[in-house]
């Protein structure tokens, strides 16, 4: 290409004149720091013409020096070259002032023209100001753009200049110059300006950076805020270290820049608590290959990364000859354009700092008889980068290092600890160059004292007593004062002290004792708490069992911790398997009750026991998630729990009833006993405060919890973060009676929480964190000691440390991993020694043989002692405070033989959403044989058969291979998106449809939401349920139960129920479709008394594959119910044929549905039809055999018209108000309805007169039954108030088999989501059977 | 950062205290007071079999009857 008129030359960039170009280009108002500056100062008189034509010359030899820069309409920026420059120089004189002022003015112009911006357009980039200060003194200040010359070079352009001048500026005086051009033509041929693809540079980056965790950065991020000149530390390194430092590296063959960089390296690792360590080198970048190259005049600098992965077990010797061996390797690579490299990399910026190694041209003799002959006493050069901190060491005759620092973004303080840092590194390398890495102290003292000692000064005396003595002193102290609310009944301690020593003296003489455990498989009331302070007056621990859980694991538990002694009761007695070894005592049964009530109910003593009760007696043991596929057991002794309770009454108890005005104080137990959080209430009692124990149903409902709290004024509750945030959406915090604390725990706590709390006048948040292996809590702190989310400080007697990978201490702010130590310690994992001996570990900094637990938890120290939690080190998960190892799941999806490899991960595609989502390689893909589609729903749904219910994966997706990373690990940012929310379904139609699709969207934390997609089947669950029905009243002022959105679970379903009557979705059908798709034949659920059909929604969940169907009477629509049974059948089976027209049909009911199926499934055999599955909830035929044993008269219509009254008011309300009495009014009744919510709530008065007329006809109905005998089997499901033995009374009526099972909870709730983690297994499984 | 305890291709002591308790430990950190080294260096399946050979009831001794 010709050059344009008056150019000799258009020039293609080197890399970094393009990262200056596209510097100045990204912000071209404020500072350029890429602007230099040498000062030369003359102690002689100066010859200013001379010195001029020399600065001409230098223009006129050196093309390059005369380049300007051009970007705009070109697809890559060029530099022009025109044929003439001319010299840009000003003379100021200065002679007329004072020596102060010249200084003064000096300095200004020296800023000034620091400052001062080059138009990178418009050339020259350089410009001369003489200063004359006195006869004597003169001062050349030369600045010029860092694009146009590197460091070197300006030292090559000071001499070139001065030897020009001493000659009077003749052009004679220098050889030829070497142009730059030919270097640029040298990266042409290397295909380095472009980013070409089999650039053998590129491929040796990307290689260097394959794998990297992430970029290393020090500085909070950059808000755009303009650049500053930056400030510096500076030191010269001791001689006798130089020459420590020279004489190590030679021994070691390698240079040292590959030790002082490795110090950097290490720096950079104790500030940022990374091993994987990347910073910004700049490196000559002047090719061997060119002739001469060191005495071109132009830009060579590059800068590159260099990683420095440290392995702390590797010596620092290895660490710095692996380190220059590799940088070694790179030397050819070193041209690579910076940017390219990072797009390569993929995570953005690598670094923001640099780490430069000043080299100047050394010819120390030649530049001291220059000096001298040109009257130079010195030259000072003034340059900068952008980057937040840039380390220098400038070796010489002495060794200079520097920390630069942008005022902007690090403090004077921490700039000059990490200067320290770098420079006590450089000592320590070399006084011990082969201790391994992770010995290399590089703490100061301070430091040091603050993490080991100050943080951890928590010593404190405790009592040798154990909790169930402190709560017989509790006991003694306030006989009378109540303990236990537990719905109607209240226990006095003195009462709740009887009742747990009666049951000790039991389960003594049945085998329980120190060192043995008891289960309690015990359904959530007051005789659970009783048990477990039974069992530690025994001197035994309990193990806590999650009725909840599905059988398969709780017998995994049992087996496992091998109890002596495993307490049930009737109701619960049918969820807990039976395991060898282990005495099963059913606690209400008559003969235990009666053995129960001859037991004496004072106080154990030693003599009682076995052995007497010490400290460190084993008190619990309990089962947490385990990540190698199966549950792990954590067994605590007593000494925790006393000193946690010594801690709390200092830290929260006694400050929290100092302010609550000196008062019993009343405490909602809402946490499981299988967490060992329960402790928290616990402990309350144990300090004389009355405790209110919430059945499954309440704590969960966060409606019914808050109202609860609200109407019996409690003080104290205890949740996990997550759900305090629905609590408080339900007006925890608003209410009259405030509770003046509130405890959380169990997972990270979200600052919207924190800081709502926080700004609650007279209430206090109080986080407690502790893992189950550290008794209950490690850490603690309030609202009042943060103003962001903290975990606290170490409670009494414990040691927090943070520590990096080689088991130092990192100083505070640093990242790293959190230790625990002190008298909390666990034992261990119940039969898992290897796990044990891996986590439990010597702890090198407290007593000699004491042991440190590692929690995985990822935190950091703040200054004040308090700790802020980060995250996670492994793959472990908290779902609603659970945890949960993700590789247990996946083992349990990997059993399924359809599957043959499995993932698992919470995914967060939106803040505050967390889906549990499987992936799963099923095994035809991996095997490469073509067959049937994996059925993810019933992979699910048997993994919802083994694991408990948060940890049953929301979505479970195919994929035809696990992506990995080029090591080998999980590539869990290349797992895809689950494919919802974008599967084809329809767009929103009008606006409620789109504020529909937003609810939807924003609460399942999804981008977009179609209007067929189910709530459900993008991973809702009941909580975010909740979440969304309170947005729609907030947005809307619509009222609608959860229950709804179980029956209308798509937005085009909820938008027609919203939009009122009639259509396939009328809430009040005959025929409701809970679930029209799946491939089996569906389920018919039958209504109980009240006419209602849509709870049963909350079967779905279990239910793989298969249409699901409520009946609903037809009196909910004011129609006529049939007076006879027949008739009524008849109707039902013709609404059940019109979806499907013949057999297996599968029959559910409840209550009075129950009767009805047991006539449909008579009536359907009679008929010759099949029928797959006949199930009954709790219903007993009403024939004359039960009349005769009943001796009950046939109620009345009044009587009938209360119990429906009472049934809707049960349903909507815990209490009634105190004017309600019986006989109810129904107008009362369904006023009060109306304006108290509830389920009930959001029907008209016309359809709850409706429910009433229902309720009694089919009630009347049930008292005119006639029964045939069913040729199948029965399933049955009993309330807990019904022994599971009456569910022989359907013998006479069943051919086959009864089988029955005992659910825990009441007639009632039935079909609430406690009861039907029970029954929806159970029929998925007889489904499942049956086979159709 | 990833966990020296955890590293499967490290070398490894196993260290027992007068409680008869055992804990894995890198090979590179110095021996904590109070613990004694019962075997080692090994990789960490050697390790853990030790530990899971030798270790045979987790209670502390002192509690042990």
């Amino acid at each position: 290409m010709a050059p344009p008129q008056g150019l000799v030359d258009v020039l293609p960039l080197a890399p970094l004149q393009r990262g200056l170009l596209f510097h100045a280009l990204y912000n071209d108002r404020d500072l350029d720091v890429y602007t230099v500056q040498h000062v030369f100062e003359f102690t002689r008189p100066v010859d200013a013409t001379a010195l001029r034509a020399s600065a001409a010359e230098m223009l006129r030899r050196h093309p390059n020096l005369r380049a300007g820069f051009a970007h705009e309409g070109m697809d890559e920026p060029v530099q022009f070259i025109p044929a003439e420059a001319p010299v840009d120089w000003r003379e100021i004189d200065l002679r007329g002032f004072d020596e102060e002022e010249r200084e003064r003015r000096l300095l200004r112009l020296r800023r000034e023209e620091r400052e001062r911006r080059f138009d990178l357009t418009r050339p020259p980039l350089i410009r001369n100001v003489l200063v004359r200060c006195s006869a004597e003194r003169t001062v050349l200040v030369e600045t010029h753009h860092h694009i146009i010359m590197d460091g070197w070079s300006g030292t090559l352009y000071i001499f070139e200049l001065l030897e020009l001048y001493r000659h009077g500026a003749d052009p004679a005086a220098l050889a030829p110059a070497r142009p730059y051009r030919d270097y640029l033509q040298w990266l042409a041929q290397r295909g380095a300006t472009n980013d070409g693809a089999g650039n053998p540079s590129i491929a040796a980056w990307r290689e260097e950076l394959a794998d990297l965790s992430g970029p290393t950065l020090v500085a909070p991020p950059d808000v755009g805020r303009a650049p500053v000149m930056p400030r510096s530390h500076e030191a010269q390194v001791p001689d006798a270290t130089v020459a420590a430092l020279t004489a190590l590296a030679r021994q070691r063959g390698v240079t040292p820049n590959a030790v002082l960089s490795t110090a950097w390296a290490l720096a950079l690792r104790a500030h940022t608590g990374r091993d994987d360590i990347v910073f910004g080198n700049t490196v000559s970048g002047r090719p061997p290959e060119i002739p001469d190259v060191d005495s071109i005049i132009g830009l060579f600098f590059n800068t590159i990364p260099v990683r420095v992965t440290v392995r702390p077990d590797e010596t620092v010797a290895d660490l710095f000859t692996r380190v220059h061996r590799r940088q070694g390797e790179l030397l050819p690579h070193h041209h690579t354009d910076l940017a390219e490299i990072q797009r390569q990399a993929g995570v953005g910026a690598l670094f923001d700092t640099l780490y430069v190694l000043r080299n100047t041209p050394k010819d120390d003799q030649h530049a001291r008889e220059l000096q001298q002959a040109v009257g130079l006493e010195r030259v000072s050069a003034a340059d900068a980068t952008h980057y937040p901190l840039t380390f220098v060491a400038q070796p010489g005759e002495t060794l200079t290092i520097s920390l630069a620092y942008r005022p902007d973004l690090f403090d004077d303080a921490t700039a000059r600890t990490l200067f320290d840092r770098v420079l006590t590194a450089v000592e320590r390398i070399v006084a011990e160059p082969d201790l391994p890495v992770a010995q290399l102290d590089l703490l100061t003292e301070d430091e040091r004292r603050a993490v080991l000692t100050t943080f951890n000064d928590t010593a404190a005396d405790i009592p040798e007593r154990t909790i169930p003595e402190l709560f017989e002193e509790a006991v003694r102290q306030w006989p009378d004062r109540t303990a236990l609310v537990c719905h109607d009944t209240q226990l006095t301690f003195a009462e709740l002290n009887a009742c747990a020593n009666r049951m000790a003296r039991l389960l003594v003489g049945y085998g329980a004792g120190p060192e043995r455990l008891v289960a309690l498989g015990l359904p959530r009331s007051e005789q659970a708490v009783v048990a477990l302070f039974a069992v530690l007056k025994a001197g035994a621990g309990y193990v806590p069992l999650d009725l909840e859980h599905p059988p398969a694991r709780l017998a995994e538990t049992l087996t496992d911790a091998g109890p002596a002694v495993t307490l049930v009761t009737r109701a619960s007695q049918d969820r807990v398997p039976e395991v060898a070894g282990s005495r099963r005592l059913v606690i209400d049964d008559d003969a235990i009750a009666a053995e129960l009530a001859a037991c004496h109910d004072h106080d154990l003593t030693d003599a009682d026991r076995d052995a007497p009760l010490h400290l460190d007696a084993l008190a619990y043991t309990i089962y947490t998630s385990g990540s190698t596929g199966r549950p792990k057991g954590v067994a605590v002794g007593h000494r925790g729990l006393t000193n946690m309770l010594y801690n709390h009454r200092h830290h929260i108890f006694d400050p929290v009833v100092r302010r609550a005005g000196n008062r019993v104080l009343r405490v909602a137990h809402t946490v499981s006993f299988s967490f060992d959080m329960s402790w928290e209430e616990l402990l309350w009692l144990v300090q004389g405060h009355e405790v209110h124990l919430l059945d499954e149903e309440m704590r969960r409902d966060s409606h019914t919890l808050t109202t609860y709290c609200a109407r019996h004024h409690i003080d104290v509750i205890n949740v996990t973060p997550s759900y305090c945030g629905q609590l408080i959406e339900d007006g925890l915090l608003d209410s009259v009676h405030r509770p003046p604390l509130v405890l959380l725990g169990g997972e990270a706590v979200s600052e919207a929480v924190w800081e709502r709390l926080a700004a609650t006048p007279d209430v206090l948040g109080y986080n407690l964190y502790g893992p189950t292996e550290y008794t209950i809590n490690t850490l603690g702190g309030g609202t009042e000691d943060s103003a962001t989310p903290t975990v606290g400080r170490p409670i009494f007697n414990t040691c927090a440390y943070v520590l990096d990978s080689g088991l130092a201490p990192v100083a505070p702010g640093v990242a790293g991993e959190l230790y625990i130590a002190g008298v909390g310690m666990a034992r261990g994992y119940v039969g898992r020694p290897d796990l044990t001996a891996e986590r439990f570990v010597a702890n090198p900094f407290g007593p000699p043989g004491s042991r440190l637990y590692r929690t995985g938890d990822l935190v950091r120290w703040c200054d004040d002692g308090t700790i802020d939690f980060l995250g996670r080190a492994d793959d472990q998960i908290k779902i609603r405070g659970y945890r949960v190892e993700p590789g247990e799941i996946a083992t349990v999806l990997e059993a399924h033989p359809d599957v043959a490899q499995a993932a698992v991960v919470v995914r967060t595609d939106a803040p505050g959403v967390q889906r549990l989502v499987g992936y799963v390689v099923p095994t035809a893909t991996a095997e490469g044989t073509d067959a049937e589609p994996i059925d993810t729903a019933t992979v699910r749904a048997v993994a919802a058969a083994r694991l408990p219910e948060y940890m049953v994966p929301a979505i479970v997706m195919a994929i035809d291979e696990l992506p990995l990373t080029t090591n080998g690990k999980l590539d869990r940012d290349a797992l895809p998106r689950p494919d919802t929310g974008d599967a084809g379904g329809r767009e929103p139609r009008d606006e409620q449809e789109e504020l529909l699709c937003r609810l939807f969207a924003e609460t399942l934390g999804l981008s977009q939401v179609s209007i067929d997609d189910d709530f459900f089947a993008l991973g809702g669950h009941s909580l975010l349920a909740m979440r969304l029905v309170g947005r729609l009243r907030k947005e809307t002022g619509t009222r609608l139960t959860a229950g709804s959105l179980a029956t209308a679970p798509t937005v085009a379903r909820l938008a027609e129920l919203l939009s009122e009557g009639g259509g396939p979705n009328d809430p009040l059908a005959p025929l409701l479709p809970l679930r029209t798709a799946g491939r089996a034949a569906p389920l018919f659920c039958v209504h109980p008394a009240a006419g209602f059909g849509w709870s049963f929604a909350g079967l779905a969940p279990y239910i793989a594959d298969r249409p699901i169907y409520a009946l609903q009477s037809p009196g909910l629509r004011g129609e006529t119910i049939a007076a006879d049974i027949d008739t009524l059948v008849d109707d039902y089976l013709g609404h059940i044929r019109t979806v499907q027209p013949e057999g297996p049909y599968h029959l559910l009911g409840w209550s009075f549905g129950g009767q009805v199926v047991h006539r449909l499934a008579t009536r359907l055999r009679a008929q010759g039809e099949r029928v797959g599955l006949l199930a009954i909830l709790d219903t007993y035929p009403v024939d004359e055999a039960r009349k005769a044993a009943r001796a009950e008269p046939v109620p009345s219509g009044p009587q009938l018209e209360q119990e429906a009254l009472d049934f809707l008011l049960r349903g909507s309300m815990r209490e009634l108000p105190q004017w309600l009495h019986p006989p109810y009014s129904r107008s009362d009744v369904t006023e009060l309805i109306r304006e108290n919510g509830g389920v009930w709530g959001d029907f008209d008065e016309r359809t709850l007169s409706a429910v009433v007329d229902t309720y009694r006809a089919n009630a009347e109905l049930m008292t005119r039954m006639s029964y045939a005998e069913f040729d199948g089997d029965l399933l049955f499901f009993a309330a807990a108030e019904n022994p599971a033995g009456e569910a022989q009374a359907w013998h006479p009526y069943v051919a086959g088999d009864v089988d029955a099972h005992v659910v825990n909870a009441g007639h009632e709730t039935l079909t609430g989501p406690a009861a039907l983690s029970h029954i929806g297994p159970v029929v998925a499984k007889a489904l499942q059977r049956s086979a159709g | 950062m990833s966990n020296p305890f955890d590293d499967a291709d490290a070398r490894f002591l196993v260290l027992v205290n007068d409680e008869e308790q055992h804990s894995l430990w890198p090979e590179f950190a110095a021996v904590p007071d109070g613990w004694h080294v019962v075997l080692g260096p090994v990789s960490r399946d050697e390790a853990i079999d030790y530990v899971n050979t030798n270790w045979t009831d987790l209670r502390p001794k002192s509690v042990r009857r």
